[in-house]
């Protein structure tokens, strides 16, 4: 039984989650270093997994089924080659988060490492699960440990902030539960396994659509997609670092995921039938995340207003239907992850030590904090997609894919990277160039310590390593079969919708 | 034929005679709830329950009690119910004012007349024994005596007299058209519109009871003034016995079906959109009781075998996860004037991480949080529904649970995300409770099947 190594993935963080409940409250530095060093198990594991995945396997690895509940919910887990790349990000994530929790949440820590680590638990299962009712139950169990993060730990307004997430989430759950539910007596098979529906003879189209409807709500929140967006400024702002971090990197690919694993399988006719709706509203959500991002004071809000950019970027490279697009979308995934989670750090590193998020209230920091200076900067490069740095190896195949689809298409979404670039590059300018403003208040800023330079490291080993060798992710990230004969019948000659 | 079936509700009648004998006897003043009276209901209590084991099913007086693996099954209920009400009251806050006694003695009376209610299959049997229990819930609820649980208790004790006269009449006209009271022969017979009006004024007074919207005003009023230990019995011990009659009754039902939808939309709906707006406690616990009635009824619509199983998955979780609920609300102190409100509960989590645990637990149960057993009864009674084509209920039931997460979650804002001066009350016993009460949450979370085995066994006997 090879697949014991998912069940160790899985289980491994919800067993850490209560372990950190019995280290000393009094000792924090010990806490967050013996949390630190677990964390590493996981992502340790995803790497081994990483690295023995097949290259261009489209199959499920490392499966393993036990049986759990009577009609027809098995724990049924396996990688393949969508979900291995985001396994990765999120157990990467975790160790860096814990460092960069030093200092930040000031009261009841373990609390605190134990919701992320439930958090990471849920995640992974949301991305390991093969049974669509267990999905559905790691999808959930996402919330609460994220509800917490942003109510207890997080800004002034956290507990209106973290209510809305809430809400928002569940609204767009919920009707995804009614779906599971119904496609369960639809397709008649008395089970819940995923591959048993793909498998299945597709339903009639009137009823793929209702279904497609019920399953998007939730994958929309989530993206999100315009206009179901508004939960996210409010969220990513309040949350702590850690909070944010996760937010921007993990919980809007389980938008992606999830249509991905379900959506387009299931519903190939509707996700057809849907598409110019979607594509509009994914392109309103490039254009309009940027130009509010540009408009925005607080860099946090700046951030995640770019999200929303940047997501329904990728989601329009998903929507064309072509393997160019899939692996941008999906690459681009990842890549955001690394970018925006790095963004977030650096941002939640300058709020350390000001206390303020507002641009007008810094400049000149370059000066200041220079080491601090050249990784934002490559960051806010990645981020805006500039060449040699990952940003750019996901862009491409996206408008690549875009341009092949209709190149009014392609520029339009253009736009939204070229507004991109000028509110990143304005957010550099506002605050690291320019008057030193520390030295008005008389505090200097100290550059970045060896603790903070080592969570940021990784990343930007990263940013650069996927910008100018991207086959590091993409030679595994072949689209699973389940996704393939819905990618091919566009790449036709001549049939290029 | 045997009469070994009639131990149970001899040994509970019983009990309740020598608990008020001894009321009558004893001063007023002594100290004897936590030295008596506990130990002695305890003891009595469980040498009630010891009938429950013998299997044999048998039908006595001509269907008028019938005592099946389901009899059994409310009869475990109510005394997990009646034991939990008794074991909290010692810890509670204004204990001095309940007299231990004629309390012991009311919950027998009460669990009597409800094991009698889900023992029947005769409609007259079933109105009696209601009835019976309507005046145990008016003296429970009023047992402060002050002026607001007086007022609580005869505003309860009126509009229950109306909706029984209702039922009066159905039962009236039931018997005129068929000349029969029993459900056996109330199924064979074809539907006609005496017959159904009949019915539907029959259930009149078990939907109020039952607490299902239009018909639940009672229950907020009724809640907020009981002491909270007996609030906990009072919001399961009857919806154990009346959803127990209605899955019996439901073959007949089936006329009414679309009124019992009606009933289900309305209740799932207008019981989680009061809960979100109340700030008191335990009329929040109230308004949640009454949604949780209609997500139990929507139960009744779906075909014979989901039917019982989805029912008494729920039933079961909800028994616990409510009692945890009302376990916590027990710890808190209560006055004439005072109510526990969301404000008492500020800073739970940082001064009593365990209790605050437990009552998170119970709240995201109640919310049918996955992977809690409060999801898994919804996922049960979700999917025959949506098999059946039931999309209306299930859609309302659906957004109800959406407007019941907002609901329970209110209540972590103070519990988690403020800090403050907590009221501590309740004692080692209530605390012990809460703990078991979660500790069932758990098993059932991780091993479901073992419930779901035990409702198949519990059917394949009736």
């Amino acid at each position: 039984m090879r697949g014991h190594a998912l069940l160790f993935l899985l289980a491994f963080p919800f067993f850490a989650a209560a372990l950190v409940l019995l280290f000393p409250q009094k000792r924090r530095s010990l806490t967050i270093l013996l949390s630190f060093l677990l964390s590493l198990l996981p992502f340790g594991a995803a790497l081994r997994l990483f690295f023995l995945f097949p290259e261009g396997s489209t199959a499920p690895f490392r499966e393993i089924s036990l049986p759990w509940l009577d009609p027809g919910v098995s724990f049924h887990l396996a990688v393949d080659s969508l979900s291995l790349p985001l396994i990765l990000l999120t157990t990467l994530l975790l160790p860096i988060t814990l460092l960069a929790s030093w200092k930040s949440p000031g009261e009841g820590i373990k609390g605190f490492l134990s919701s992320l680590f439930l958090l990471e638990g849920a995640l992974l299962g949301v991305f390991l699960s093969q049974n669509a009712l267990l999905f559905y139950l790691f999808w959930e169990a996402v919330l609460i440990p994220m509800y917490f993060l942003i109510g207890k730990w997080g800004g002034e307004r956290r507990t209106g902030a973290a209510r809305k997430f809430l809400l928002y989430t569940m609204a767009g759950s919920v009707p995804l539960l009614a779906g599971i539910l119904w496609s369960f007596s639809l397709y008649g098979r008395g089970s819940f396994e995923i591959a048993l529906w793909t498998s299945a003879p597709l339903l009639p189209a009137a009823l793929q659509k209702i279904l497609f409807l019920l399953f998007l709500s939730a994958f929309a929140v989530k993206l999100p997609l315009f206009p179901f967006h508004t939960w996210l400024p409010d969220a990513h702002t309040e949350a702590p670092t850690a909070g944010s971090v996760f937010l921007a990197a993990v919980l809007l690919k389980m938008g992606v995921y999830g249509f991905l694993r379900l959506a387009v399988p299931l519903f190939p006719e509707a996700v057809l039938s849907f598409r110019p709706a979607l594509i509009a509203l994914a392109l309103i959500g490039v254009v309009y995340g940027a130009l509010t991002a540009f408009a925005q004071e607080d860099m946090k809000r700046l951030v995640a207003y770019s999200s929303v950019s940047h997501m329904g970027l990728i989601f329009l490279g998903l929507l064309t239907l072509t393997p160019e697009g899939y692996v941008g979308g999906l690459l681009q995934s990842v890549n955001h992850g690394l970018s925006t989670g790095a963004l977030f750090l650096c941002v939640g590193l300058l709020y350390e030590r000001t206390h303020t998020r507002l641009q007008r209230e810094y400049g000149g920091t370059a000066k200041a904090m220079p080491a601090f200076n050249l990784l934002f900067l490559v960051f806010l490069l990645s981020s805006a997609g500039l060449p040699g740095l990952n940003g750019f190896t996901g862009e491409f195949p996206i408008f690549w894919a875009l341009f092949l689809k209709s190149p009014w298409l392609a520029g339009a979404a253009l736009t939204g990277t070229v507004v991109g670039a000028v509110y990143l590059l304005s957010l550099y300018k506002r605050v690291m160039t320019g008057p030193e403003k520390s030295l008005e208040s008389g505090t200097r800023l100290l550059d970045l310590s060896p603790r903070e330079l080592l969570l940021l490291l990784p990343l930007l080993l990263l940013v650069v390593w996927i910008g100018l060798y991207p086959s590091l992710l993409t030679k595994k990230m072949a689209p699973p079969s389940y996704i393939a004969p819905f990618l091919k019948e566009y790449r036709l000659p001549g049939g290029i919708r | 034929m045997s009469l070994l079936p009639l131990a149970a509700p001899a040994a509970l009648f019983l009990s309740a005679l020598l608990f008020l004998t001894e009321g009558a006897l004893a001063s007023r003043k002594a100290p004897s709830l936590r030295k008596i009276h506990l130990p002695l209901f305890s003891l009595l209590l469980l040498l009630s329950l010891v009938p429950l084991l013998f299997s044999a099913p048998e039908s006595l007086f001509h269907g008028q009690f019938l005592w099946d693996s389901l009899s059994r099954c409310s009869g475990l209920l109510l005394g997990f119910s009646a034991l939990s009400a008794m074991l909290l009251l010692p810890g509670y806050s204004r204990k001095s004012e309940v007299p231990g006694a004629e309390t012991a003695a009311l919950l027998f009376l009460g669990n009597l007349a409800l094991l009698l209610l889900s023992s029947t299959t005769h409609l007259l049997t079933a109105l009696l024994a209601l009835e019976a229990f309507s005046f145990i819930t008016v003296l429970l609820g009023g047992i402060l005596r002050d002026r607001r649980s007086s007022e609580g208790a005869m505003k309860t004790f009126f509009l229950g007299l109306t909706a029984s006269l209702f039922s009066l009449f159905g039962l009236a006209l039931l018997f005129g058209a068929t000349g029969k009271a029993d459900i056996a022969s109330l199924v064979s017979l074809s539907p006609s519109p005496l017959l159904k009006a009949g019915l539907l004024l029959f259930l009149f007074s078990f939907l109020f009871k039952f607490a299902m919207a239009p018909l639940h005003s009672w229950a907020p009023d009724l809640y907020q003034v009981a002491p909270a230990p007996l609030g906990a019995y009072l919001s399961t011990a009857p919806k154990v016995g009346i959803a127990l009659f209605l899955l019996r009754l439901s073959p007949a039902l089936t006329p009414l079906l679309p009124f019992l939808g009606a009933f289900v939309i309305v209740t799932v709906l207008w019981g989680n959109l009061c809960a979100l707006r109340q700030e008191d406690l335990r009329r929040l616990a109230a308004y949640s009781s009454v949604a949780h009635s209609g997500y139990m009824a929507l139960a009744l619509l779906l075909p014979s075998p989901f039917r019982g199983n989805a029912l008494l998955f729920y039933l079961t979780v909800y028994v616990i996860m409510n009692l945890s609920l009302f376990q916590a609300l027990s710890l808190l102190p209560e006055g004439p004037e005072l109510s526990p409100s969301l404000e008492n509960l500020k800073g739970w989590g940082k001064d009593e991480p365990w209790i605050a645990g437990f009552l998170a637990f119970a709240l995201l149960s109640l919310a049918g949080f996955p992977p809690t057993p409060g999801f898994l009864a919804k996922a049960i009674l979700f999917l025959p529904a949506l098999e059946k084509g039931l999309f209306l209920p299930v859609g309302a039931a659906l957004l109800g649970t959406l407007i019941s997460v907002a609901a329970y979650f209110r209540l972590f804002a103070p519990i988690y995300f403020s800090s403050g001066s907590t009221l501590k009350g309740g004692d080692r016993r209530g605390r012990a409770l809460l703990a078991l009460s979660s500790l069932l949450l758990l098993v059932l979370t991780l091993w479901p099947k073992g419930l779901t085995l035990l409702i198949k066994e519990v059917f394949s006997h009736v």
